[in-house]
């Protein structure tokens, strides 16, 4: 890997936010730092495509919104995983293990 | 679901924008406060810090426009924007518009003529059974009356094998338009013969009572079949009509039946319906 932050494969950001979700309820940046962190600094993601992402799950039912105050008392908007998104969660998880195995044997056969 | 979901989320974004796009507004402020703060303590200024969040997480109006141009619901709005340029153009050049909108108007307007004439014409097929196979002989030699002699009509019946049946039907504005008189004042209506196969061929039943039988046609009894619109004029469509005397041409005819309403021969209507032989019911 180089130092660059690199782009996501196609499809996969929302169940990485779906995974950061899981373990709490979370605030945009706190998603994005978490991400940042959780990949070591490999997927540094711009504000368009977090907040693109939350709409779509939020309009997808896989995560609720609610406004909160954060730990340094500023109002932020908190999101939250619901039980849709919980169950898309693991299925998505699940295929995408499944796709990786997959393409480890390609990659690997000689 | 979801779908419903996404409507309604979408739905939102249309009719209560200012309150979604402050929303988002906030949100995205307090991400990027957040993202400067967290290089503030780092020991960057304020300044500086803010700048490289600018950098690193893309500039607040590029993202405000990315996430609301996401959504269906842009699609919508840019459709209305479209829409109201236009408007205003057309208004811009009221002469040029009223040009438009009359081509437009009279090309419509001659197309689905034509189309309706066509569609009556030829696409919409004949109200009577198997359309595909019905053929209207006529006289090459006169199309407008073309009329056959009813013997050569039995001759054409002796010899034919292209058709399963012939049956005949006569119309003119001399010889079968007749003057009613039972009852009431008398009244000039256009009738038709058919010979006794023509109901069957056709596929038509009458709406009331019966049609010709075929021992009717060498009988000298007269009998006939109403139009709907003279059954309900004359008898005030009563039930009791079949069976009753009606004076045509001053001679006595039998009402047997009543076609539907709907029922007409090559898109005209004879209102009396004789069965052929009865020629001499004319006298």
């Amino acid at each position: 890997m180089t130092d660059k932050p690199s782009d996501l494969v196609q499809g996969t950001l929302d169940m990485l936010i779906l995974k950061t979700l899981a373990l709490e309820p979370m605030h945009g940046y706190g998603i994005a730092v978490r991400l940042e962190q959780m990949s070591k600094g490999v997927f540094r993601l711009n504000a368009g495509s977090l907040f693109v992402a939350f709409q779509r799950l939020e309009r997808a039912g896989l995560v609720k919104s609610e406004w909160k105050a954060t730990e340094n008392s500023r109002r932020a908007k908190y999101y939250v995983l619901t039980d849709q998104g919980r169950r898309r969660l693991n299925s998505e998880t699940r295929e995408w293990g499944r796709q990786v195995a997959a393409i480890a044997r390609i990659l690997e056969a000689s | 679901m979801s779908l419903l979901r996404n409507m309604a989320g979408g739905l939102r974004a249309l009719l209560r924008k200012k309150q979604v796009s402050q929303e988002l507004e906030e949100e995205l402020n307090g991400f990027l406060e957040m993202a400067a703060e967290e290089k503030m303590k780092q020991g960057m200024s304020r300044k500086d810090a803010l700048r490289a969040v600018r950098l690193e997480r893309g500039s607040p109006e590029t993202t405000k426009e990315v996430v609301r141009t996401a959504g269906w619901e842009s699609l919508v709005e840019a459709w209305w924007q479209d829409l109201r340029f236009a408007a205003r153009m057309l208004r811009k050049a009221p002469g040029f518009s009223v040009v438009a909108i009359l081509m437009l108007a009279v090309g419509i307007g001659a197309n689905s003529a034509i189309f309706s004439v066509i569609q009556a014409v030829s696409l919409r097929p004949l109200p009577y059974k198997n359309p595909k196979q019905l053929v209207l002989l006529t006289d090459s030699q006169d199309p407008a009356s073309g009329a056959f002699l009813f013997k050569d009509i039995e001759s054409f019946k002796a010899v034919s094998r292209s058709f399963a049946e012939i049956a005949a039907y006569y119309r003119d504005s001399g010889f079968s338009r007749v003057v009613l008189t039972s009852g009431e004042e008398p009244e000039f209506v256009q009738g038709a013969f058919v010979s006794a196969n023509f109901f069957p061929l056709m596929g038509v039943a009458p709406a009331l009572g019966r049609v010709f039988a075929p021992e009717e046609e060498a009988q000298r009894e007269h009998v006939v079949v109403l139009s709907h619109g003279l059954w309900m004029r004359r008898c005030d469509g009563s039930l009791n009509a079949i069976g009753k005397k009606i004076q045509i041409n001053g001679l006595p005819s039998q009402i047997i039946g009543v076609m539907p309403a709907t029922f007409s021969v090559s898109r005209a209507r004879p209102t009396v319906l004789g069965s052929f032989d009865n020629k001499s019911l004319l006298g």
